[in-house]
């Protein structure tokens, strides 16, 4: 139990202090004064506030109020100080946390509570395009790790007293600020209860990033596969909120978390929406079929090659027998080191800085390829296959099922280098029969493929915009149209 | 799909999402039909009688679709939504509780001979590495992957359109290559091995039953939902009458070997598309046979049983222990009666049925 705020200025200090660590903690700044002819004291955190905000708006009004005068204190420096936002804390734990906070809080003699007024000016990352989900048609901005900046620009795209911004804090010991955003009418209200009842249930001491936040909240934390969706831009964020969907923002973190999602949730990209209708139906299949090239492609080759060569045609065959007989090792084992080859220039292109990033692509696609070629080492058929598995793989829009893609893309091989294509079925088998059953906050995560719900055009393809008149099975039974009578009322003629 | 696409109240939504899961549930009990009646069909009675099987086997079906016909009817005369809804006003919760337990015994004897059948696939059809105790613990394991809840059911709901897709290009393959002369003769091997076909594949239509254990979707539905089955088994059976002469189909061959016949025709590659088809369904089959079993078998407790579906899956690998061969025999010499204890169970409805009264 925190020590509550006592009114007697010595032992408060000496319990913030404690609590602070000030003697060791130089940048919790503490400046006495006297304020309403008692002595005060002001509490405040070095780069989480502003100081001259502060000095001009704080300090200022509160050291001209020098005359005693009759009244509660905590109201008349409430009143005496133009602040938008003053909050009072009862305990030294709250007016610590509400330090950490960004504010500056005063503690009075003989006043039972502390203020706590908000000077906050935070070091931030300004607006800039996001940089794992680029599109070339819609907008370029992306999320901040600031959890302020990341409301407004949802706010921005929705200006709407609808869409509601739940504010509360997520971590038992280290809390970090989290909100919890949804339209109201058009989320599901079941769904926004479970939300928060997993919310409330995560027992961590501290919440890092909106990724650690998904594996505490995930319906099945051991699958392969990302249950929710992480996604760096508002305007996904927005159109998923439009769809009944549930965001969380997490302070410090510079991505939401829309839940819940499907497999197709993640094949999709604001590009989708933006292309005309055609181009982005083209754009989701092409993607599907990148999905499935990289789940199936070197393992089936593997398989086919080793077990089942009377499957390929007579050139094909003998085009790979020939070049095999001069490459010392057998397909399995040249698809495997040739996998873990590309997995390991997309882990290195990823963490390498950008003004080498051109040179490491130059090297490795362009030089170790050849190269690998003319030495013999690897067959040239081989390395269209795993290259083209891979771009399969980058296809994909979401970052974790990229991932997961190429996680199973090196499970399969070994089923296939053991069982041959047989492996590959089975393998498939049980692994769409588990995606089947996962579940995304309790919704299914193939639906509505499987098991059939009720949708609308704008799942699998990408039907035109204003035969979408209907959202998900997401959103709230009550508030599913997005449109009453047509959206193109100009058009006279007959359907 | 309209331009005034119309958008759905609460209460047809949540009918939408019954009737998903319906359907996922439908589509794994018609795979398991499928298969099961493709598998009797291609290893008892395509040796018997060549390529008179394909009428052969319509006939083996009557018998069940009598069965089921008249089960239909007894539930409609007496409003009752599913069969444990028609056994328990008929017979009492006695009825209801016999009625799962030998569905559970019929289905898990047939999920044993789905497995059966699949590793015979992989030692004798396949040759892929391994024993067949072995293969029967590897292929259990995978399926310890897929046991959980409804995973099962909406799988084969979704692998629908690829299961048959796949099956529709062989077809097509097969259609240049057809001729009509492998319908002929008529008799096939002639009247003794009719008979004996007749007489140890009668009971072929059984796992049509299951399909009364849903809710129907429609009323008056219950024809239109056993159609699909019996028209896949006639069409690939006609098929192989089609596309391969009558003394390929009756010469002696393994269980692989009579399970393979029907790409036996097709190039090398489209042989693979069929093993691999094969294998997909019998895996699906062998799984859902385990699921619905403890599905059946808990019905009367009312609550979930979570061990019982691993305990199913025991009871389905152990017998890979005994030799493949007297596996085979026995599970054939089961399965020839496993009509005959629904068929008992419709007979002693009916005179309930008939006197029951619908009341004010």
């Amino acid at each position: 139990m925190q020590p509550p705020v006592t009114g007697t200025l010595e032992a408060d200090l000496k319990g913030m202090d404690a609590l602070l660590h000030r003697a060791v903690n130089p940048d919790m700044h503490l400046r006495r004064f006297r304020t309403l002819g008692r002595d005060a004291a002001l509490y405040f955190a070095d780069g989480l506030v502003s100081v001259d905000f502060l000095q001009h708006y704080v300090l200022t009004p509160l050291t001209c109020l020098r005359g005693e005068t009759a009244g509660r204190p905590e109201v008349l420096l409430q009143d005496a100080v133009y602040n938008a936002d003053v909050q009072q804390a009862a305990t030294l734990g709250e007016a610590a946390v509400q330090l950490m906070n960004g504010r500056a809080v005063v503690f009075v003699e003989g006043m039972p509570c502390a203020l706590g007024y908000d000077v906050r000016m935070f070091v931030r990352r300004g607006i800039a395009p996001p940089l794992t989900e680029s599109v070339v048609l819609g907008p370029h901005q992306g999320f901040n790790e600031s959890i302020r900046d990341c409301i407004t620009l949802i706010r921005r795209i929705l200006p709407t007293p609808d869409l509601v911004g739940e504010m509360r804090t997520i971590g038992e010991r280290y809390p970090t600020s989290l909100c919890v955003m949804y339209l109201h009418g058009v989320a599901d209200e079941g769904l926004v209860r479970r939300v928060k009842a997993r919310l409330d249930g995560v027992a961590a001491d501290h919440v890092m990033s909106a990724g650690a936040l998904q594996q505490l909240l995930e319906d099945r934390p051991f699958s392969l596969l990302p249950q929710f969706v992480l996604t760096e831009r508002p305007d996904r964020a927005a159109s998923m909120l439009l769809e009944g969907q549930i965001v969380l923002l997490l302070d410090g973190s510079p991505q939401a978390l829309v839940l819940p999602a499907g497999l197709l949730h993640l094949l999709h990209t604001p590009d989708d929406a933006s292309a005309r209708w055609q181009y982005g139906t083209f754009m989701r299949l092409l993607r599907i079929l990148g999905m499935l090239a990289a789940l199936v492609l070197p393992g089936l080759f593997a398989a086919v090659v080793t077990f089942h060569p009377e499957a390929l045609p007579v050139t094909l065959l003998t085009a790979v027998l020939e070049s095999q007989a001069a490459v010392p090792f057998s397909i399995p084992a040249e698809t495997f080191l040739m996998l873990i080859m590309f997995n390991l220039i997309g882990e290195a292109s990823t963490r390498v800085p950008s003004v080498v990033g051109s040179t490491l692509g130059t090297v490795s696609g362009l030089i170790l390829g050849q190269a690998a070629v003319e030495a013999k080492l690897v067959h040239p058929l081989l390395l269209i296959v795993v290259a083209v598995s891979s771009l399969g793989s980058y296809a994909v829009p979401d970052y974790s099922l990229g991932l997961a893609l190429r996680i199973g893309q090196l499970l399969l091989l070994a089923a296939g280098c053991v069982f041959g294509v047989y492996g590959i079925v089975l393998f498939l088998a049980a692994g769409t029969v588990r995606l089947c059953d996962l579940t995304s906050l309790g919704s299914p995560f193939l639906a509505p493929l499987s098991p059939l719900r009720p949708r609308n055009p704008d799942l699998i393809t990408r039907w035109p915009l204003w035969l979408q008149r209907s959202r998900t099975w997401l959103a709230a039974a009550g508030d599913r149209a997005r449109a009453q009578g047509p959206m193109r009322r100009w058009d006279r003629r007959k359907p | 799909m309209t331009r005034n696409a119309p958008v759905r109240t609460p209460e047809e939504s949540a009918a939408l999402r019954r009737r998903g899961e319906r359907r996922a549930r439908a589509a794994l009990i018609r795979l398991l039909a499928s298969t099961s009646i493709l598998r009797t069909a291609l290893t008892r009675i395509v040796p018997e009688a060549g390529c008179s099987a394909w009428w052969l086997t319509l006939l083996c079906l009557l018998p069940g679709l009598a069965v089921y016909a008249v089960l239909s009817l007894l539930m409609r005369r007496t409003g009752t939504d599913t069969l444990t809804g028609l056994l328990r006003r008929c017979l009492g919760r006695g009825g209801a509780v016999l009625l799962s337990v030998l569905l559970g015994v019929a289905v898990l004897l047939d999920g044993l001979s789905a497995l059966t059948a699949l590793i015979t696939l992989f030692t004798e059809g396949i040759g892929t590495r391994g024993t067949q105790w072995t293969l029967a613990l590897l292929t259990g394991g995978v399926l310890c992957c897929c046991l959980h809840r409804e995973g099962l059911a909406r799988g084969a709901y979704l692998l629908r359109p690829v299961l048959l897709g796949a099956a529709a290009l062989l077809a097509a393959c097969a259609l240049p290559g057809l001729h009509a002369d492998g319908l002929f003769p008529m008799l096939g091997e002639g009247l003794p091995a009719v008979k004996s076909a007749l007489c140890t594949s009668w009971s072929l239509a059984w796992p049509l039953l299951l399909l009364l254990t849903l809710p129907s979707e429609k009323s008056r539905a219950r024809l239109q939902d056993a159609c699909p089955v019996v028209t896949v088994a006639t069409a690939v059976l006609l098929l192989l009458a089609l596309t391969l002469p009558h003394e390929r189909l009756t010469e002696p061959a393994s269980l692989a070997a009579r399970l393979l016949l029907p790409a036996r025709h097709a190039s090398n590659a489209l042989q693979m598309l069929w093993q691999c088809l094969l294998m997909l369904t019998l895996f699906l089959s062998a799984g859902g046979a385990a699921r619905l079993t403890a599905d059946f078998l808990a019905s009367p407790l009312r609550r979930e049983v979570r061990w019982l579906p691993w305990a199913v899956l025991v009871a389905l690998t152990l017998p890979q222990l005994l030799p493949s061969a007297a596996l085979i025999r026995w599970l054939d010499g089961a399965e020839a009666w496993l009509l005959l204890p629904f068929a008992a169970l419709a007979a002693l409805c009916v005179p309930n049925a008939v006197r029951w009264r619908k009341r004010p």
